[in-house]
């Protein structure tokens, strides 16, 4: 057998050009930072404190009007909570209206768990407006040594009762919950706001169990058509095979098949604003916005679309929102979808999910991202 | 890093955070140069062409759609940018006389003289599924060649890799 080394898995060593041209790539993009990014860094520190006490505001108001109603506390998932965080009072607010359900809190829940090879997945809690359908799964029986990174092989996400057809097509991401949620900075850090931790072998800590050993893999599913609802529809949820992951491959542990079936619930929590205002440095008028908890939909005209560049198409995303206190939310939206919604490109559209709740009523101006060059103006809105 | 936190620091490098920028291509950095040289079996043009990588993630990563598909979207430009550089190469040599290989071709020897034994066809799926992780319907949509094309690649490249480590 020949001595020479596997080269798919020999570590490399970066040479002088290579290390003095990348190099060089960053400075360029730092000194770019000095030109463009001074400002909005400083203000961006600044705004994490201002978030914060706004938030514990905003509990205070909804617990002392829930607190007559309602003794019932509706806790959502561990995982659902990271992944859309929300404070205990928002939690039961949307839950009493219906926008969430918490299906353990149902009398048929444990009907409605799946069993197969000893691993028990079932519906935990479910959070959705017109547009975005977050959707959480708890799994019981399963578990992975540290360092590893627990998965499905397969998951399958579609609408309605015919998988093949067109209009049962959505936008789907989902992933095994890890303890780990971004902090109003956009920084990761754990759900209790600790740092991160590393083993000693250098890999990220993660917390995949909660403390009843359990484990949550959560679903963010958005319309495909800008004028579908996903409200009161039969969401298709299929699981198969449970496993790990590492550097893009899958490993099998077991195999399982975990099917559901799940009825959103129809309230709309979603309401329309006229805005009628020119997006400032574009050619773009914001018209009108949608807006719910958990999600917003921005509705532009155009005279004249602009000429796009690869897959920019040059229509202005709202990132963020500022509310009526004047806490900057400049990071609020997460993954969405943008488009004209016309073949005269004259219209267009840009929907998003946050990373946490807002109350609607509260927001003042939106915060709109008009360029690559992270060109952003303030749109005030009156509802 | 893990697809988690990638997801995380793509978010804030589109936010214009240039740390987790500068982190995040930092911990694609090896898995780009061993791209680049799958590719292009050359220092100063892989250089280029991971330079050119960067700022062009920098300036387009606003529109990556889907952050747990940052590598792949990355990947993807740097590709692009190779075979830039390949054509480009062309239309130069076809005026200029041979050049002396560079000092800095003598790093990694044991990786390119591996390379140079593989079918250049094969050596980039060959290093994209074996060193890289992707799966084979990853690395076809990406290179835009049929799934079987690509089954096949990586077939014939193991073979000759084998018969050079019998060598």
């Amino acid at each position: 057998m020949s001595t020479k080394k596997n080269v798919f898995s020999e570590e490399v060593e970066l040479s002088e050009i290579v290390l003095e041209k990348t190099n060089q790539a960053f400075e360029m993009i730092q000194q770019e930072d000095i030109v463009h990014m001074g400002k909005t860094n400083t203000k961006g520190k600044r705004i994490y404190k201002m978030q914060a006490a706004a938030v514990a505001g905003i509990c205070i108001l909804v617990v002392s009007s829930i607190s007559v109603i309602a003794a019932i506390h509706h806790y959502w998932g561990r995982g659902m909570n990271g992944n859309i965080q929300a404070s205990d009072a928002q939690q039961q607010a949307l839950t009493e209206q219906n926008i969430a359900k918490v299906y353990r809190e149902e009398p048929d829940s444990s009907s409605m768990a799946v069993t197969d090879n000893g691993i028990t997945v079932k519906p935990d809690t479910v959070v959705v407006d017109e547009r975005f359908a977050y959707m959480s799964f708890s799994i019981s029986g399963y578990h992975v040594e540290d360092g590893t990174e627990p998965g499905f092989g397969m998951v399958t996400v579609y609408q309605g009762d015919n998988p093949e057809d067109e209009s049962a097509w959505v936008n789907m991401y989902g992933s095994m919950y890890d303890g780990i949620i971004p902090d109003e900075n956009g920084s990761p850090v754990y759900e209790d706001g600790s740092p991160l931790e590393s083993d000693e072998n250098g890999r990220l800590i993660s917390h995949y169990t909660d403390s009843n050993g359990d484990m949550e893999y959560i679903i963010q599913a958005s319309v495909v058509n800008e004028n579908d609802s996903l409200l009161g529809k039969t969401m298709h949820v299929n699981f198969q095979n449970l496993g790990t992951h590492s550097r893009g491959a899958f490993t099998p542990a077991v195999e399982g098949n975990w099917d559901f079936a799940i009825t959103l619930p129809d309230v709309s929590s979603s309401r329309t604003i006229t805005v009628g205002q020119k997006v400032g440095g574009t050619g773009f008028t914001l018209e009108t916005i949608d807006i719910s908890p958990i999600s917003m939909k921005a509705n532009y005209s155009v005279e004249e679309a602009p000429e796009g560049h690869e897959d920019d198409l040059g229509i202005p995303e709202v990132r963020g929102v500022v509310l009526k206190d004047g806490t900057r939310l400049p990071y609020l939206t997460d993954g969405g979808s943008m488009g004209y919604t016309d073949s005269s490109r004259k219209n267009a559209c840009h929907m998003a999910g946050y990373d946490r709740v807002i109350d609607v009523d509260e927001v003042a101006a939106l915060i709109v991202w008009t360029s690559y060059e992270n060109e952003k103006v303030e749109i005030p809105i009156s509802k | 890093m893990k697809s988690i936190e990638t997801k995380f620091y793509v978010k804030k490098a589109q936010r214009h955070d240039k740390d987790a920028f500068t982190e995040l291509m930092q911990f694609y950095m090896k898995d780009m140069y061993r791209t680049a040289i799958a590719i292009l079996m050359n220092e100063e043009d892989a250089a280029d062409a991971l330079q050119d990588t960067i700022l062009t993630c920098w300036e387009k990563l606003y529109t990556l759609k889907k952050p747990e598909f940052f590598k792949t979207w990355m990947t993807r430009i740097l590709i692009n940018h190779c075979y830039d550089i390949i054509r480009d190469n062309a239309v130069y040599k076809n005026t200029e006389s041979y050049e002396e290989p560079s000092k800095c071709d003598e790093y990694n020897l044991e990786l390119k003289e591996a390379y140079a034994s593989i079918d250049e066809r094969y050596r980039l799926p060959m290093e994209l599924y074996y060193s890289q992780g992707f799966k084979m319907r990853e690395i076809a949509e990406m290179l835009s060649v049929p799934l079987n094309t690509i089954k096949t690649r990586i077939s014939r490249g193991r073979k000759e890799l084998e018969e050079y480590y019998h060598d």
